[in-house]
């Protein structure tokens, strides 16, 4: 499978587990991780940081093509 | 101080746009700034088009209220600019002229897709702009004491001169400076909020919880009450409408190539990415720990003073006083003259590139005439849009933009999207499949909560979902695959012998 599938399923599946954290296990999502931050906010800041990587890292291997 | 900023704000972008409008000559300079603008550039132009009145101010209030739940919000422009970045951009830019609509005609009839891009064009774009006009009659309203009808024309007017006058430059150049304004801006406004509790973001999130309630739904799902069905309605919507902004798509037609696309996407994606991780984690709970219940921000009804959209402005003013307060409302009227600029210029180019000449007259038409009919254009819409942001006062605008979005993904995503990746998809299908999502996503939202009740001030919605996205882009989808596998016609066979061309780009 091309490197651009891979990158946006693994962007929109970490979306849609905030998407359906909300509703069907909220209490899941609210396991404390450290300090004030939980699971969810922990996702949500993986996602945050993760994309523009991926997106940098994608920019990087299509000018060396 | 305030008003001193708000002067120059306005003094300095109209400067920028008469400089522009002395380097804008010919018809592809007027859309597309003659395709010359630099990927990194591009990427700071888009991100200023995308981080809208309701990044700031509507997803600071929806924390403000309902906590952890703006995570949906949050999140899902990530997704779209992912589609956009990896699916998108390379053909977009290879194919594309002035607008998203001229990629899907390089393999469909172009008459009937390019008046239906146009309807799903301005029909987005309209109602995204009226959101934006609320979020800027309030604004300005609350800092200046100007009334919201008189704040509303103010910002019609500046919308209408940015576009009118100096078009795709003075507009990228708008948005660049709103983007770098914003970045420093939310930078400053959250260092002085953690300094306001010893840089202890324990202490911080302890001051907002007990603020916000024992319920514990600050950091924990729950505030907005989404059922399963509501939620991934909502997540869908806003992915999908994003991916599908004509005002964010054509912005990959003013770079000089893929690999500029490409960067415009990445940079885009990084300030975005920054700007949400502030707003989530500092902006959003400080202005609970410090704007909440405090009586210097309530009106005598006990509301926050000038509605929960406000409180990322109040919020300055209580961790850096008077003078920041004025910074952080100038940057926000800044942020929402970016946007509406850009809505405007697709609105514009709907109607002048896509239905005069391409439509109308065939492509046979004198760029002088396509530019003048242009700045009509954005006359006649600046009135409708005015109007429209009159009727809709005080809406949260976090909340419009989602009911806004469904339009973009129930239309535009399912057309680019199957067009570029899907060889079986014909014209009649896209016209079909494209003019039952446009119906479904508006019909669906009059007769919802948002419009029949609040609006319209009936007791009981029809449809009573707040989110149609999940309807309305499903029905699209399913219309456009259904009518173009059993169309059997010359011109389905054409369509799907032109896929190559896609394959190609």
């Amino acid at each position: 499978m091309q490197r651009q599938w891979v990158y946006t399923g693994i962007i929109l599946f970490l979306f849609l587990i905030l998407v359906f954290g909300v509703p069907l296990f909220p209490d899941f999502m609210a396991i404390d991780i450290f300090g004030p931050m939980n699971l969810g906010m922990l996702v949500f800041l993986f996602l945050h940081l993760l994309t523009p990587i991926l997106a940098f890292r994608y920019l990087k291997q299509s000018q060396g093509e | 101080m305030g008003i001193f900023l708000f002067l120059i704000i306005i003094i300095g972008t109209v400067g920028l746009t008469i400089v522009a409008s002395k380097r804008t000559s010919s018809a592809a300079d007027f859309f597309v700034a003659g395709g010359k603008i630099g990927g990194l550039s591009n990427g700071f132009a888009i991100a200023g088009d995308f981080m809208s009145a309701a990044t700031l101010l509507g997803i600071t209030a929806i924390i403000f209220g309902a906590g952890y739940d703006a995570v949906i919000y949050l999140g899902a422009p990530l997704g779209a600019f992912s589609i956009v970045i990896y699916l998108m951009s390379d053909k977009l830019k290879a194919l594309g002229k002035y607008s998203f609509t001229d990629i899907i005609c390089a393999r469909l009839k172009q008459k009937p897709i390019r008046i239906l891009a146009a309807t799903t064009t301005l029909s987005f774009s309209l109602m995204y702009l009226m959101v934006q006009i609320v979020g800027a009659g309030a604004l300005i309203e609350v800092l200046f004491g100007i009334s919201y009808i008189w704040s509303v024309i103010i910002v019609t007017a500046l919308m209408v001169i940015y576009v009118a006058v100096g078009g795709m430059l003075a507009t990228t150049w708008v948005q660049i400076t709103k983007a770098i304004l914003l970045l420093v801006g939310v930078t400053v406004l959250a260092l002085l909020t953690l300094a306001s509790f010893d840089f202890s973001f324990s202490s911080m999130y302890e001051a907002a919880q007990s603020n916000h309630g024992t319920d514990g739904l600050l950091t924990k799902a729950g505030g907005l009450g989404l059922t399963s069905l509501s939620a991934v309605s909502l997540g869908i919507g806003l992915c999908l409408g994003l991916a599908g902004s004509p005002h964010l798509l054509m912005r990959f037609f003013t770079v000089k190539d893929k690999a500029s696309a490409r960067v415009s996407a990445g940079v885009a994606l990084g300030a975005i990415s920054y700007v949400n991780i502030l707003i989530f984690f500092v902006i959003g709970v400080g202005s609970v720990a410090l704007v909440k219940g405090n009586p210097a921000y309530l009106d005598s009804t006990g509301g926050i003073i000038g509605g929960s959209n406000m409180v990322s402005v109040h919020l300055a003013d209580a961790v850096g006083g008077e003078i920041f307060l004025g910074i952080i409302a100038a940057i926000a009227f800044a942020t929402i003259l970016a946007v509406v600029a850009g809505l405007m210029l697709a609105s514009v180019t709907a109607l002048t590139h896509d239905i005069y000449t391409n439509v109308i007259m065939n492509g046979e038409v004198d760029q002088h005439k396509q530019i003048r009919l242009s700045k009509y254009a954005a006359v006649a819409l600046g009135i409708v849009v005015a109007l429209l942001g009159i009727a809709f006062e005080r809406q949260n605008i976090a909340y419009l933009v989602s009911l806004t979005l469904a339009i973009g993904a129930s239309t535009n995503f399912p057309l680019l999207i199957l067009s570029m990746y899907w060889q079986g998809l014909t014209t009649k299908g896209a016209v079909t499949g494209g003019v039952m999502g446009l119906v479904t996503a508006i019909l669906l939202m009059v007769l919802g909560p948002a419009v029949w009740v609040d609006v319209l001030g009936n007791e009981q919605p029809i449809f009573p979902q707040a989110y149609p996205a999940l309807f309305s882009v499903s029905l699209a989808f399913f219309t456009m695959w259904v009518v173009s596998i059993f169309d059997r016609s010359e011109q389905a066979a054409e369509d799907r012998s032109k896929f190559e061309i896609m394959k190609a780009a």
